[in-house]
């Protein structure tokens, strides 16, 4: 209770104490100008933190573009060109989906469209670059460095030049106005949140490996979570998303200005915001789909798990729906696209209102769409996304049609992705050969995707190429180093383990926590997926070393409609691959009501255990610990575990036998 | 021979030119309000004089006359006055003026559904058009 309270008062303290600091406490970055007016200047005349919340609405004085000149027209990029490796991070933590697309002209026209707009602004020292992402959503990102990106889903889905060039200069005002001062407050409050928690889950741990740790303990952590995490949304939207809205507000009204002055509709804006209307529609129809799927699927297959794990996941169910709501409401960094319509009329509607009607911008635009090349690879992406999720939900012949269709549209070096997805698919049906040779393609372009090292690895590996693949591994941690990531760290928990299982568990220990507090919080789902994804899959595979295998040690059947597979052992992690009713699934472990299964097709994967059923005796009897080798602790260790788990080993004879291993040593 | 080519050629000039309107025009169903406290109403599909500026409180739902939005993004309404039942106009008027039954069809089949919450954590700097996925 009083780690709880501590812990109140540390983050609340932390974001006081933050918010208390001068703006100008950012001069250390090296800025041209004062930073503070980059952002104080610029935050409307919403004014306080709580005008913005109670009355934020009101539209700033006079023209954004007005502001321009007290914060300097020569930009001058912090810390020089954002380097590549970060942006492909960033990327790959929306999910290995996310590339870049190398599509020359529609980037040459992107440029043309951005340094019209930075002429009108009349900003000198920006050399835009506009990089293209391969999803379908209509979105867009801006870098410090000037760096620009824009989904395919853009040229897609936008109807003419005036809406691409709203989003352009929607992400240019965020660069020129430097927004980015800002994040300090964020990334200070994430890595407190980070640090917090990573602290419970340390003390967990080290309860649980002196065999004290009890039910309630875990009741007790997931209150302690709550409370950390509900504090830190709290200072979020009392402090941090008030600023960065009205930094959004900004940059949409300084958009129009921009279309104005560079000659085009300002209405493009309108348009632009419309479809991102449309577009959040969609999704909250898809997600409403999904939530009654899950339902469903949790009718189907009633728990048997205990009381304080149902109790745990009620209050953590209760939990997210109410940070969801709150973040919705209030958290996101954006307004409801409603009320940026309506905010946008509004500023058009003042400032423009005498303006004559224009053209619209659509002839060039049109004929970029029409082009034969960004034509097919429009198409090219789209089958390979819809390749990889045809593999994950199990559809192998699917994923083989889509892939093939993929890879003949972009033949071309450089578009990694349907390289690794059928790299993925050939792996998937056991041509580790053919799927080795795939990932290197992908390799070979330009992209180092985290997802061709691992397959890469794990396909030389199947092909008993123990020392290739390490080799691999070895290549991959140093590509992906910078920034540092839960990628690299991923990468060499799995090197490290599979090298040497002795020291291995401190030092991916040690990894796990710099992951965690140097990711922030926002990847602590993810560094925990580092730490208990599929690396111990790829691990049991690896011949010659001496590992721990994982031995099925019972079956169990699908009881729920279809069942996530999940890559670790809780709701929270990404679904892996969908189990259909009356799968057979050979369950290797079991973790909190969650069981690691192997399933006929696709990785290992955790599903909860409230959904399957008994069918039968295990296959393969799990060896006795004697059995394993001597030198392997890891295993013996995991293995008495095992037992004690299923029973067959009393508590005090778990402890003899965890001590005389560990004497061993 | 001849009559049959003209039909011909005339055809092919009738299908071109119905598919460049249904490319440069946007198609709108129906005005359902007004969307700003002041419309202009215009002489042309391209604009060309103002015939004057009303104050939408003043004015009824307009009446769409003709269900395409020109390549200068103005659609053609009947104007009518809440006091002057009598008087109308027919002019046209900014699309972005009015609310309209619209609603562009998204090609999108593999969006994602999960929110992320803030888009924002990784604080590098960058900074995104609506919050990601």
């Amino acid at each position: 209770m009083l780690s709880d309270l501590v812990a109140k008062l540390v983050i609340l303290l932390l974001a006081m104490s933050l918010a208390a600091v001068p703006a100008g406490a950012q001069e250390a970055d090296g800025f041209e100008n004062d930073p503070a007016s980059g952002t104080s200047e610029s935050s409307g005349s919403g004014g306080s933190v709580f005008g913005s919340i109670f009355g934020g609405d009101d539209l700033p004085e006079g023209r954004v573009t007005d502001r321009l000149a007290e914060i300097g027209l020569r930009y001058e990029a912090p810390g020089g060109e954002q380097p590549a490796g970060r942006t492909l991070a960033r990327l790959e933590s929306f999910g290995p989906e996310n590339v870049l697309v190398p599509l020359q002209k529609v980037q040459t026209y992107a440029d043309g469209v951005v340094r019209r707009l930075i002429d009108a602004a009349q900003v000198t020292g920006l050399e835009p670059r506009v990089e293209i992402v391969s999803t379908e959503d209509i979105w867009g990102a801006a870098y410090p460095d000037g760096t620009i990106l824009v989904s395919l889903g853009t040229l897609r889905n936008l109807e003419t030049e005036d809406e691409f060039a709203a989003l352009l200069g929607h992400e240019l005002t965020h660069v020129v106005m430097r927004h980015y001062t800002a994040d300090w407050f964020d990334e200070a409050r994430s890595r407190g949140l980070a640090a917090f928690t990573l602290m419970i889950d340390i003390r967990d741990k080290l309860d649980e490996q002196r065999g004290e740790f009890k039910e309630e303990d875990r009741f007790s952590s997931l209150k302690s979570r709550a409370i950390a995490k509900g504090s830190a949304t709290a200072s979020d939207i009392l402090l941090d998303a008030p600023f960065k809205r009205e930094q959004e507000d900004e940059a949409d009204y300084m958009s129009i200005d921009l279309l104005v002055a560079a000659g085009y509709r300002p209405d493009g804006m309108i348009a632009l915001l419309d479809v991102l209307k449309t577009q959040e529609e969609l999704k909250e129809e898809a997600r409403e789909r999904r939530a009654e799927a899950r339902r469903a699927a949790a009718v189907s297959g009633k728990g048997v798990s205990g009381f304080f794990d149902q109790l745990g996941d009620a209050l953590s169910d209760i939990g997210d729906s109410l940070t969801d709501a709150l973040t919705d409401e209030f958290g996101n960094d954006h307004r409801p696209p409603d009320e940026r319509v309506e905010l946008a009329l509004e500023y058009l509607e003042r400032e423009y209102s005498d303006l004559a009607p224009r053209r619209k911008s659509r002839t060039a635009w049109e004929a970029l769409q029409q082009d034969r090349d960004v034509k097919r690879v429009l198409a090219g992406y789209r089958e390979a996304i819809l390749a990889r999720q045809s593999l994950v939900d199990g559809d192998l012949a699917e994923a083989r049609k889509l892939t093939r269709a993929a890879m003949g549209k972009l033949s071309a070096k450089g578009h990694v992705l349907p390289r690794t997805v059928a790299g993925e698919t050939r792996a998937a049906v056991g041509d580790f050969s053919g799927a080795a040779a795939l990932f290197k393609q992908g390799l070979a372009g330009y992209q180092p995707s985290t997802m061709n090292y691992l397959g890469l690895s794990e396909s030389l590996s199947r092909q008993r190429q123990t020392r290739e693949a390490l080799a691999v591994l070895d290549k991959g941690k140093k590509d992906l180093a910078d920034p540092p990531h839960m990628l690299p760290a991923r990468l060499t928990l799995v090197h490290l383990v599979s090298r040497d299982a002795k020291g291995a568990e401190a030092e991916a220990a040690q990894l796990f926590i710099r992951c965690r507090l140097e990711g922030g919080g926002g990847l602590e789902k993810r560094c925990n997926d580092a730490a208990s994804g599929d690396y111990s899959v790829f691990l049991t595979d690896l011949p010659g070393q001496s590992l721990p295998a994982e031995t099925v040690v019972r079956e169990v059947a699908v009881t729920a409609t279809a069942l996530n597979g999940r890559a670790g052992p809780g709701g929270g992690f990404e679904p892996l691959v969908s189990y259909p009713k009356g799968t057979r699934l050979g369950v290797l472990a079991e973790e909190n009501g969650w069981l690691k299964v192997r399933g006929p097709t696709g990785p290992t994967a955790w599903v909860s255990g409230g959904h399957v059923g008994p069918v039968g005796v295990a296959p393969t009897a799990a060896p006795a610990p004697a059995a394993a080798p001597a030198n392997d602790v890891s295993a013996r260790l995991a293995k008495i575990k095992e037992l004690r788990a299923a029973g067959e080993l009393s508590e005090e004879e778990y402890k003899a036998a965890r001590e005389r291993i560990l004497n061993s040593l | 021979m001849f009559r049959l080519l003209r039909s011909y050629v005339l055809a092919l000039v009738f299908v071109s030119m119905t598919s460049f309107a249904q490319a440069q025009e946007t198609k709108v169903t129906a005005v359902i309000k007004y969307r700003d406290s002041n419309v202009t109403v215009f002489e042309s599909g391209s604009g060309g004089a103002a015939i004057e500026t009303f104050a939408t409180s003043e004015l009824h739902v307009p009446t769409l006359q003709i269900s395409e939005e020109t390549d200068f993004g103005l659609v053609k309404v009947e104007i009518q006055f809440k006091n002057e039942s009598k008087r109308r106009i027919l002019g046209w008027v900014e699309a972005r003026k009015v609310k309209t039954g619209k609603k562009r069809l998204l090609d999108i089949k593999t969006t994602c559904v999960e929110v992320a919450g803030k888009q924002n954590t990784e604080s590098d700097g960058s900074r995104g058009f609506s919050d990601r996925c």
